[in-house]
């Protein structure tokens, strides 16, 4: 049994049936082919696969994709401006906030969506927010860095 | 930067496919004809093997090939 779903990803409209447990990291990296979005663990805690959900930062492997019917999901790939980083990816180029740079889709976009309530975090803000992102390159200290540097810009 | 990089902090050149997404992790390939490989192991913590029977995973759909310790044996 398959079920329909269509949203909206990065401004454009796309639809797919899909069956029902068919996660939303699953319908956008193997129905969409959109790999920017990561699995890290699969099981909640690692944060790579976060994308945007109506605006708020959400694990892709939690959710469903029939619940994100008719929602408006940004992913790490429609946030540059054609060649143009948008200011958090540039912050993280400036400042080293990636090594092997698997966590980054997630930390970047997880990084937004604290910016946007909280457009001036502290060190230990950012640090208590990345509660649900992990690094195993354990570059946490730049990664920091890097979204004070693009919070700072954004402002 | 200085131009020999010494005693400066480099940008890497490579962080930007990272930052927008178009990494190529081994798990971002789909190709056509892709095939997930499984590794079955004993459920048993010390025990001798006397026969493998794949029997049930042979009958199964989709599944090709099943390889044991037959096939790659040097004997």
């Amino acid at each position: 049994m398959t079920i329909a779903v269509s949203m909206t990803v990065n401004g454009k409209s796309v639809s797919g049936d899909v069956e029902p447990r068919t996660l939303l990291v699953q319908f956008l990296r193997e129905h969409l082919r959109m790999t920017g979005t990561h699995v890290g663990c699969d099981t909640s805690q690692c944060g790579a696969c976060v994308v945007h959900k109506d605006g708020q930062s959400v694990k892709s492997c939690t959710i469903l994709a029939a619940q994100c019917n008719g929602a408006d999901v940004a992913t790490i790939e429609g946030l540059a401006d054609g060649d143009t980083l948008h200011p958090m990816q540039e912050a993280f180029r400036e400042n080293h906030g990636l090594q092997c740079g698997f966590c980054t889709p997630g930390m970047v976009m997880s990084a937004l969506d604290l910016v946007k309530n909280n457009p001036d975090p502290s060190d230990q803000e950012i640090r208590e927010w990345l509660e649900g992102n992990i690094c195993r390159c354990t570059g946490y200290h730049n990664i920091v860095k890097s979204i004070k540097a693009g919070a700072a810009s954004m402002r | 930067m200085s131009e020999t990089g010494i005693s400066t902090s480099v940008r890497r050149k490579e962080v930007r496919r990272f930052l927008m997404g178009n990494s190529n992790y081994l798990d971002n390939i789909n190709v056509e004809v892709q095939t997930y490989a499984y590794v079955a192991r004993s459920e048993h913590t010390r025990a001798t093997i006397n026969e493998i029977d794949a029997g049930a995973a042979e009958a199964s759909d989709g599944v090709f090939p099943i390889l044991t310790g037959k096939d790659i044996s040097a004997t």
